[in-house]
């Protein structure tokens, strides 16, 4: 990317915490509290900033991920299309999953993501436990 | 049947879901790759995933499933009636291929502008009439003006891709679709305002459209047809709020997202205190189009106050879900009935029957099935206590009780609430444990006047748009709908 010289520093990418955050969470698929601390002492700001950044935003998470991760669409179009019998049917298959509030492949409703991967999750394709 | 001469295969998120990998591996196995092109979005999202295949005489046909099987009819009603203006290329350029691009006319709309003084692009865009397509409908061109007229050299053009609305693709089809088509509207928007510098907010529920910018990016500073004005990514983490602009560019500064009072407004002091001009990215894709065309051609379209083409995302109960672009003053009947083909049949046969159509999102509202034939405007909405919002058009049918629509929306703010102010914080958990009565029909008269005089207050009090709209499915859903809230109080007859 190029990068024009007199732009003020504080617009360049690695100043921005969020951006950090990010790094941090691709390389260990969380954010863990070692991390955090060094990004705040590289970043010269104090823990409680970096810990309230990371604590606002949904998708960064604090502990681990599971092994696979499942999201459900709660997106509108989902949610007229049934993704709430979506959730109980996985719920009563003892699934962990995560929610998102849409997607937006609202033509496939109701939308499930598994391990990143968008699919249809017809609730009555679901096989009973 | 002759055979088509070059296929164009739908790479969106959508499709992608669909098996759209598999149907362009099937396609590429019998016609070879060069003959197969990756393409964004080709607006029947529900039949996908969607090849188009491109005629030696003109003819085109269009092909849904992974073994293209279903033959659809591109003469239907839900193709012939849109109005591609936005969307023009979406559909039939490659987004990944600048080149292409070029080929289709990209950037020429930015290299005619540098011919043009700022200011006569800005009174361009002026006589356009275009409208802010992030929902709340500030003249653009003003917004613009305002900017332009700001001192100092160092100013920020930010596009706001944090298309939060649960319902709302149309924004990630134009990222996904052509990417190049945001690049120049932003680069035009630049040399109008005299800003150098350039930031797209996408969430980061968007994927694709990130990798597809990021591509669009490198490819365009590397050929040099943004000619020296830098566009950098920010990427959201999931906060609802961050559509809100001082959230967002609280955001893209790195911080919490959290909205502050306006004034001072952006075009003031937006990023790191510099003037700041945003608008959302239909908006700025609809630039390139105005600038070429004349702002006049654009005005001719649409109603008084609401001029030019809108992109629809319809979904829900609905035969034809996708994507579309018509002219604003559209109906909705149109728009429902005509384009989207209604609510599909029964399971047992019955016809599908429309009870609703919820525009905008959790700050909107639910136009009633009798007041279908409103045309689709600013005013027009908002008069019915609803708003155009960014696009999203979800389609209710008569399965779904209101006060369990109002609770799903009210249980979405309180979620999305940033926490900042009092009324938004805890009036929206207040608001959904009441909605929770009336869907388990345990509410007593009392909390109807609740209800409604909480709705008033924390509409009145919140610091921003969050807050403000999330009463207005409630309110909405109460005007045209009172009688499932009084069939819910305990003790009311069933």
């Amino acid at each position: 990317m190029a990068t024009t010289p007199d732009r003020p520093g504080c617009h360049a990418l690695d100043a921005s915490l969020i951006e950090r955050l990010h790094a941090v969470q691709q390389r260990h698929g969380y954010l863990p509290r070692a991390e955090l601390q060094q990004l705040a002492v590289a970043m010269q700001r104090p823990l409680s900033d970096v810990m309230g950044v990371a604590s606002f935003y949904h998708l960064f998470r604090l502990v681990p991920p599971p092994l696979h991760r499942c999201v459900v669409c709660r997106g509108t179009a989902c949610f007229v299309r049934g993704a709430e019998r979506l959730e109980a049917g996985l719920r009563r298959r003892g699934v962990a999953f995560e929610t998102a509030s849409c997607v937006g492949a609202c033509g496939q409703a109701p939308v499930l993501v598994l391990d990143g991967t968008v699919g249809c999750g017809d609730p009555g394709a679901l096989p009973e436990p | 049947m002759k055979a088509a001469i070059s296929w164009r295969c739908c790479d969106a998120t959508s499709c992608r879901a669909a098996g759209a990998a598999a149907l362009r591996q099937r396609l590429v196995a019998q016609h070879g790759v060069e003959r197969v092109k990756s393409v964004g979005c080709l607006r029947l999202c529900g039949q996908g995933p969607l090849a188009a295949a491109d005629h030696e005489d003109g003819r085109v046909e269009l092909f849904g499933g992974v073994a293209a099987e279903r033959q659809l009819d591109p003469e239907h009603p839900f193709f012939t009636l849109q109005r591609s203006v936005v969307l023009e290329r979406c559909g039939l350029v490659d987004p990944g291929c600048l080149d292409d691009a070029l080929a289709q006319g990209a950037y020429t709309a930015l290299a005619a502008c540098r011919q043009l003084a700022p200011k006569a692009v800005v009174e361009e865009l002026e006589r356009s009439g275009l409208r802010g397509r992030g929902g709340a409908g500030y003249p653009t061109g003003r917004k613009w003006q305002l900017v332009a007229a700001q001192p100092g050299s160092s100013k920020v053009v930010v596009c706001n891709a944090d298309e939060g609305d649960p319902g709302a693709f149309m924004d990630r089809a134009v990222l996904e679709g052509d990417p190049h088509r945001l690049l120049e509207g932003m680069a035009i928007a630049a040399h109008a305002v005299g800003a150098s510098e350039g930031f797209i907010y996408v969430r980061a529920e968007y994927p694709l459209a990130i990798e597809r910018l990021r591509r669009a990016i490198a490819a365009a500073e590397t050929r040099g047809v943004l000619a020296g004005f830098a566009i950098q990514l920010r990427i959201g983490a999931g906060a609802y709020v961050c559509g809100e602009e001082t959230a967002l560019l609280h955001s893209i500064e790195g911080g919490r997202g959290t909205p502050r009072p306006r004034p001072p407004y952006p075009a003031v002091s937006g990023l790191w205190g510099l003037p700041t001009l945003i608008n959302n990215v239909e908006t700025f894709a609809a630039v390139p189009a105005i600038l070429r065309q004349g702002g006049a051609w654009y005005g001719a379209m649409g109603t008084a106050t609401s001029k030019g083409t809108k992109v629809f995302a319809l979904s829900g109960a609905i035969t034809h879900t996708g994507l579309i672009e018509v002219e604003m003053g559209t109906s909705l009947r149109t728009i429902v009935e005509t384009m989207g083909g209604g609510v599909p049949a029964n399971p047992n046969g019955s016809l599908g029957v429309v009870k609703a159509v919820q525009t905008g999102g959790p700050s909107g509202g639910c136009v009633p099935a009798a007041l279908l034939d409103t045309p689709v405007d600013y005013e027009s909405l908002q008069a019915l206590g609803s708003i155009m919002g960014s696009g999203g058009m979800v389609v209710i049918d008569e399965s779904l009780a209101m006060p369990e629509l109002a609770r799903y929306f009210m249980g979405f703010c309180a979620a999305e609430s940033c926490g900042k102010c009092l009324p938004c914080r805890a009036g929206t958990v207040q608001l959904e444990q009441l909605l929770d009565r009336f869907v388990e029909r345990r509410a007593t008269g009392a909390d109807l006047v609740q209800l409604e005089q909480l709705c008033g207050m924390v509409k009145a009090t919140s610091l921003c748009g969050l807050g403000q709209s999330a009463p207005n499915p409630v309110l909405s859903t109460l005007r045209f709908f009172r009688a499932e809230y009084e069939a819910a109080i305990a003790g009311a007859a069933p």
